[in-house]
């Protein structure tokens, strides 16, 4: 084989014509997709929208308690402290990094048994 | 002089979709479509079959948008689902294969298709549906993505050494089998 071979046989794929798709085949994918169950493609899964909204409904409370000075700020402190001494225990603190490392695994292997095509580390 | 706007690049839609476009994803769709169904129709040479292993590759593809590598090609992932959705399906059984038959293998092509076709091309493309799998998929997606070589090894979850081997090969048997026509 020499290089004009080659580029002759390059050229002669390059020009073949791409299979014409069945007609509706984008209509149905569209509809599949960009026109069906619209949380597909949100940003932000259910189980995450649910945390997320805990946790700004937790700061909301935790900066009116403050600011209000009101009875209940004695025993946030008090919670608070339990908080910050549970925190510094070894075993608590690896529970909460296996916890949060099979949540970011989760997050990002999602729970459908799509095979992630660049989970092997050889994405560019 | 053309007074068009430029056209969105992939990572752009992408992000839009993701940001609560969902129609943006409707013009990936639009630009990839064929591209995908040409891959799954040379790889399972079912018209039906292809067509749901296209739908399925989008469908996957628009569900799992939030794990797309942004340093990644959209083309490259896209073909790599639609790739492994027709090998989940050839694994499964659910086809069993049929003998070589070339110029049946695209039932339905589109009357400017067969127009365009010549001899020499639809001899070529006949030999190419002719091929052994592992081949004929690595020139499907040489003729889609070109010369990028990475590319193709990423689809295929093969080492880029492999895919030029297989490319070589398959080169062979196509000039072969063009010679012998």
């Amino acid at each position: 084989m020499n290089h004009d071979e080659s580029d002759e046989l390059d050229r002669e794929i390059f020009a073949l014509p791409l299979a014409e798709p069945p007609p509706g085949l984008r209509a149905a994918i569209l509809r599949a997709t960009v026109y069906g169950p619209a949380a597909a493609a949100a940003p932000f899964g259910r189980f995450e929208i649910a945390a997320i909204g805990v946790c700004l409904a937790l700061a909301a409370w935790f900066g009116i308690a403050c600011l209000t000075g009101d009875a209940g700020t004695a025993e946030l402190g008090a919670f608070l402290g339990l908080l910050l001494h549970a925190l510094t225990q070894p075993e608590i603190i690896v529970w909460l990094g296996v916890g949060f490392l099979t949540a970011a695994w989760l997050s990002v292997a999602g729970t459908s048994p799509l095979r992630l095509p660049f989970g092997n580390g050889r994405a560019s | 002089m053309s007074s068009a706007a430029p056209e969105p690049n992939d990572a752009y839609l992408i992000a839009a979709a993701l940001a609560g476009l969902p129609e943006a994803f409707g013009t990936l769709v639009e630009r990839y479509d064929r591209a995908v169904y040409h891959l799954c129709l040379r790889t399972m040479r079912d018209a039906d079959e292809a067509r749901d292993c296209t739908q399925e590759a989008f469908f996957k593809a628009f569900r799992s948008l939030r794990t797309f590598k942004p340093e990644a090609k959209f083309s490259t992932w896209i073909f790599s689902i639609a790739y492994h959705a027709c090998c989940d399906r050839l694994a499964r059984g659910k086809r069993q294969s049929r003998a070589e038959l070339p110029e049946t293998a695209d039932p339905a092509p589109g009357p400017e298709a067969v127009a365009e076709l010549n001899d020499r091309s639809r001899a070529l493309r006949a030999a190419i549906d002719a091929l052994p799998e592992k081949y004929r998929t690595v020139i499907t997606l040489y003729h889609l993505q070109g010369k990028q070589y990475e590319e193709i090894a990423r689809v295929l979850d093969l080492p880029m050494g492999t895919v030029k081997t297989h490319l070589f090969r398959a080169k062979e048997l196509l000039r072969k089998a063009l010679v012998t026509e």
